[in-house]
C-alpha cells in the first residue's frame, strides 16, 4: 500500500567527526538531537607512540585523552615516565578525532558544529560513528526521491486539491517549521521561498527536475540526495515535472494534517507521528501512468499498459 | 549427445558493487586499475589520489558518502604504500564503522608494499591480488569482483564476452559487441586467438542509468543528438522520469529521440572510459560490430546504425549486425553455465546484418570503389558528406582515404561517412538541428512527428 502504519527502522547517517551520540536502548522523540559533532577539516598530526616511546598497540595505555575529546593548545595527549617524562602535546585548540595505525594523533580545529535529529519517535537500536538507527511505530508514505537535510515539523496543507501546484504566493513566515503538502508540483520558486520563510520541508507529487538543479546543483540526479547543510528539504512522491496525487495518497494527507511529521531524505519517506487509528490505510493501491512524452506522471484508471505501475510503499 | 536447444539460463546484471580507488599517483598503474575495474563491471564511485587537494576531513567524508563495497589500492612498491598512509587513515576514519565493512583489495607484486598496506588497513578485511599491470593480476581482480556481484545465473558480462569471442572465431576477424541496457553499457572486443578486451560501464544506460548519462555527459551533450529544438528543463524531466521508470516504453517521437540520444552518449562515454584505461583505440578497430540489448532493438536498425557510427567514430570500414531479441546472448549464457549449446551454428545463422560503414578520410573529395555481387561502382564522396547507398550483402571497398576492406551490408545499406573527425556538432540550434536532421534523414532514422516506433 502507499500509506502504511507500522514499525519502521530509520537509519540516520552521520557526518564524520561525531562527538556525542545517544546510546543504544534510549527512547527518543522525533526532533530530538541524537548525535552532534564538529566538521573535520585539515588535521594536525601529532607524533604519539613514537614521541612517548611506546608501540602503537600500547599507546592506548598511556593516552591522557580519548577520541573525541576537546583539547587545548599544550594539553598533554599522552605521557610516559615520571622524572624524565616523555609527552605528546596538542599544538592547537581543537578535538582529538582519530588515532592512526602508526600511533599518531589527529587533532582537528573545531570550525563548525553539526547536529542530527531523530525523524521518528522510538528506541535507538544502533549507535556508532557512522549511523544512529531509531526504531518506532508511525504512519509512513514512501516517496520517489528526496533532497536536502531531514526535516521535522507539523504537517500542513498548502494547496486546495491534489492537482494544484504549490503557489509561492501562499507561503509566508507563519508556516515556519511546518512540512507543507504541495499538490501536483512544487517549482523552484516555491521551494526557495518556502525555505526562506523557514518552512521545514515540502512534499508534493513532483518537482521540476530543472528546478531541483537550481536548488541543489547541476550534479543532482533522480535518486535523491541527503545532505546535512542548510538547504530546503523536498520530497517528490511520484515523479518529476508534474504529478497529481491520487486519492489514495491525498486523502490520508488531509486526514493527518496537523500531526507531527518528518521527511527522512535518505529513504525518501514521509513519516507522520500519529496514532494508528487517526486515519484508515487506503484499501487499494493507486495506479500511475507515465505520460507519453515522459514529462509527467498521473493517476490512471486502466492498470494495463507498459507505462503504468502500481504505487507500492516498498517500491 | 549434444542438445540442439540451449538450456534457458538466467542472464543477470548481478549485485551492483561500488568501488573506491586509492592511488599513489596517476600513470600506468592507475590505467591498469581502471581497465580491470571496467572489465569487472563495477561502479567506480570515488577515486582519491595523494595529490587530492581536499583536507583529511573532506576526504573521509567523501569516502563515507561514497559507501564503497570494495576499496582498491594498486601499489608499485613500498614507497607508494607509505605515500598512501593518510588516504588509508581517511578511509579508516570515514568508513571504519560502515556496515557491511568495505573489502580492501591490495594489488601489488611487492611483498613489502603488501605487508605495509595490510598493517595500515586494520580493521578492514584485506585481499591481495598480483600487480594489475599483469594479465594475471587483472584476471584475479575481475574474477573476485564478479564473485561479489554474482547473485544467480550467468552474469551478462560473461555471456557477452563468450559471445564476442565466438563471433570472432566464427567470422575469423575482430569483433566488437556493443550492449546497451537500462543501466549498463558494454563494449567487448575479441579477435581469434587473442585476449578479449572488455568494458562494462555502470551505471551508464538508457533506462535506470539515464540520469547518470546526463550527469556524466551534461544535458547539452545529450540534447545535441536530438534532431529538433528541445528545451533543457523539459528534456531533464524526461530523463529523470525515465530513470525512475526504467521499464517505460518510448511511445512517441520525443521519448524515442531521447533514447537514441542517451544511447549515443552512453556508448561514447564507455569508449572514453576505455580510452582513459588505454584500450580505446583497440576497441575502435573491430571489423564487425554486433549490437545486443536495448541498442539492438532500438526503434529500427537505422537508428542503431547511426548510434554506432556517431559514437564509435570508426577509422576503418566495418560491418554492423545485430542479435535480435538477445537470442545469441541467451545461447552464450547457456555456454557460460556449462551447457553444450550450439553457439557457433547460432552465430552463423542468427546474426542479422544491419549496415556497412565506410569512413572516408579526405581533405576535399575521394572516389570510393565498391565491388558488389551485382557489379562494381565508383562513388564520388566530398569532405563532410554522409549518405547511404542501398547495397546489401558482401562488398569490397577501396579508394583514396579508404582502408581496403570487405564488409557485409544489411537492410540499411552502405553508409559512406566523410565527416571530419572528431565529430563536432555546432552549438547553436539554428546550425545544429539542420546538420543532425540531415544525418538522421540520410540513414532513414528521422522520427516523424506523431509516429511511434
Amino acid at each position: 500500500m502507499s500509506w502504511r502504519y507500522g514499525r519502521w527502522s530509520v537509519e540516520h547517517p552521520l557526518p564524520v567527526g561525531a562527538a556525542q551520540r545517544v546510546p543504544e536502548g534510549e527512547q527518543v522523540r522525533a526532533g530530538a538531537v541524537i548525535a552532534s559533532g564538529g566538521t573535520v577539516t585539515q588535521v594536525h598530526l601529532v607524533d604519539g607512540a613514537r614521541r612517548v616511546g611506546v608501540t602503537p598497540g600500547d599507546l592506548d595505555r598511556v593516552l591522557r585523552v580519548r577520541p573525541v575529546a576537546d583539547v587545548r593548545r599544550g594539553s598533554i595527549l599522552a605521557r610516559t615516565g615520571r622524572r624524565f617524562a616523555r609527552a605528546a602535546t596538542s599544538p592547537i585548540d581543537g578535538r582529538l578525532v582519530h588515532i592512526t595505525v602508526d600511533g599518531d594523533l589527529c587533532i582537528s580545529p573545531v570550525v563548525d558544529e553539526w547536529r542530527v535529529r531523530s525523524t521518528i519517535d522510538g528506541v535507538v537500536t544502533r549507535s556508532d560513528a557512522a549511523v544512529v538507527e531509531v526504531e518506532g511505530e508511525c504512519w509512513a508514505l514512501q516517496g520517489l526521491a528526496a533532497y536536502g537535510p531531514d526535516a521535522i515539523g507539523e504537517l500542513a496543507l498548502a494547496v486546495d486539491g491534489p492537482a494544484d501546484p504549490l503557489a509561492p504566493s501562499r507561503l509566508d513566515v507563519r508556516l515556519r517549521g511546518r512540512i507543507l503538502v504541495g499538490g501536483a508540483r512544487m517549482a523552484a520558486e516555491a521551494i526557495t521561498r518556502a525555505h526562506a520563510c523557514g518552512v521545514a520541508g515540502v512534499v508534493a507529487g513532483a518537482a521540476p527536475a530543472g528546478g531541483l538543479r537550481v536548488v541543489y546543483g547541476d550534479d543532482v540526479d533522480a535518486s535523491g540526495r541527503a545532505t546535512f547543510d542548510d538547504r530546503a528539504t523536498v520530497l517528490c512522491l511520484l515523479g518529476f515535472g508534474s504529478a497529481a496525487l491520487p486519492a489514495e495518497v491525498w486523502e490520508p494527507l488531509v486526514a493527518l494534517a496537523g500531526e507531527r511529521a518528518a521527511i527522512h531524505t535518505a529513504s525518501a519517506r514521509l513519516f507522520v507521528l500519529a496514532a494508528a487509528d487517526r486515519t484508515a490505510a487506503p484499501a487499494s493501491v493507486p495506479a500511475l501512468g507515465l505520460a507519453d512524452d515522459h514529462a509527467s506522471v498521473r493517476p490512471v484508471d486502466d492498470v494495463r499498459g507498459p507505462n503504468v505501475l502500481l504505487l507500492d510503499a516498498d517500491r | 549427445m549434444i542438445s540442439s536447444a540451449p538450456t534457458l539460463v538466467d542472464v543477470a546484471h548481478g549485485r551492483p558493487i561500488r568501488v573506491a580507488i586509492l592511488a599513489a599517483h596517476p600513470g600506468t598503474l592507475e590505467r591498469a586499475t581502471r581497465r580491470a575495474l571496467l572489465a569487472g563491471g563495477v561502479e567506480v564511485v570515488l577515486a582519491l589520489g595523494v595529490g587530492d587537494p581536499r583536507s583529511f576531513g573532506e576526504r573521509a567524508q567523501a569516502l563515507r558518502d561514497a559507501r564503497p563495497d570494495v576499496v582498491v589500492m594498486a601499489l608499485a612498491d613500498r614507497g607508494e604504500a607509505d605515500r598512501l598512509v593518510l588516504l588509508v587513515e581517511a578511509l579508516r576514519f570515514g568508513c571504519g564503522a560502515q556496515r557491511p565493512t568495505p573489502q580492501i583489495v591490495i594489488a601489488s607484486g611487492d611483498d613489502g608494499a603488501v605487508a605495509r598496506e595490510t598493517k595500515l588497513a586494520v580493521p578492514f578485511p584485506v585481499e591481495v591480488v598480483p600487480d594489475l599491470r599483469t594479465d594475471d593480476g587483472r584476471r584475479r581482480l575481475v574474477t573476485r569482483l564478479r564473485e561479489l556481484r554474482r547473485e544467480r545465473g550467468v552474469l551478462r558480462d560473461e555471456a557477452l564476452e563468450i559471445l564476442a569471442r565466438r563471433i570472432a572465431e566464427v567470422l575469423k576477424e575482430t569483433a566488437l559487441v556493443i550492449d546497451v541496457t537500462s543501466s549498463s553499457t558494454s563494449l567487448v572486443r575479441a579477435e581469434p586467438l587473442a585476449a578479449t578486451l572488455a568494458v562494462h560501464a555502470r551505471p551508464l544506460g538508457i533506462g535506470r542509468g539515464a540520469d547518470h548519462v546526463v550527469a556524466r555527459a551534461g544535458l547539452d551533450r545529450v540534447r545535441r543528438w536530438i534532431p529538433w529544438a528541445v528545451d533543457q528543463p523539459t528534456l531533464l524531466e524526461r530523463v529523470f522520469n525515465r530513470a525512475r521508470w526504467p521499464d517505460a516504453v518510448a511511445s512517441d517521437r520525443e521519448t524515442l529521440a531521447l533514447e537514441i540520444a542517451l544511447a549515443h552518449e552512453a556508448v561514447a562515454h564507455a569508449l572514453a572510459d576505455a580510452t582513459a584505461a588505454g584500450i580505446g583505440p583497440a576497441l575502435r578497430s573491430a571489423r564487425t560490430v554486433v549490437l545486443t540489448g536495448l541498442l539492438s532493438g532500438l526503434a529500427g536498425p537505422e537508428r542503431a546504425a547511426l548510434v554506432v557510427v556517431d559514437a564509435l567514430e570508426p577509422a576503418d570500414p566495418l560491418s554492423i549486425a545485430r542479435d535480435e531479441g538477445d537470442a545469441l546472448l541467451g545461447t552464450a549464457a547457456a555456454v557460460a553455465s556449462g551447457d553444450h549449446a550450439p553457439l557457433d551454428d547460432a552465430i552463423r545463422s542468427g546474426i542479422q546484418p544491419v549496415a556497412a560503414v565506410v569512413p572516408v578520410a579526405t581533405s576535399r573529395r575521394s572516389l570510393v570503389r565498391i565491388v558488389a555481387a551485382a557489379g562494381t561502382r565508383e562513388e564520388r564522396v566530398d569532405r563532410g558528406a554522409f549518405f547511404v547507398l542501398p547495397l546489401t550483402g558482401a562488398l569490397a571497398v577501396s579508394g583514396p582515404g579508404v582502408t581496403h576492406a570487405r564488409v557485409t551490408s544489411g537492410p540499411v545499406g552502405l553508409i559512406l561517412d566523410a565527416r571530419p573527425r572528431p565529430l563536432a556538432l555546432p552549438q547553436r540550434d539554428a546550425e545544429r538541428v539542420p546538420a543532425v536532421s540531415r544525418w538522421y534523414e540520410s540513414v532513414g532514422a528521422l522520427v516523424a512527428e506523431g509516429v511511434a516506433r
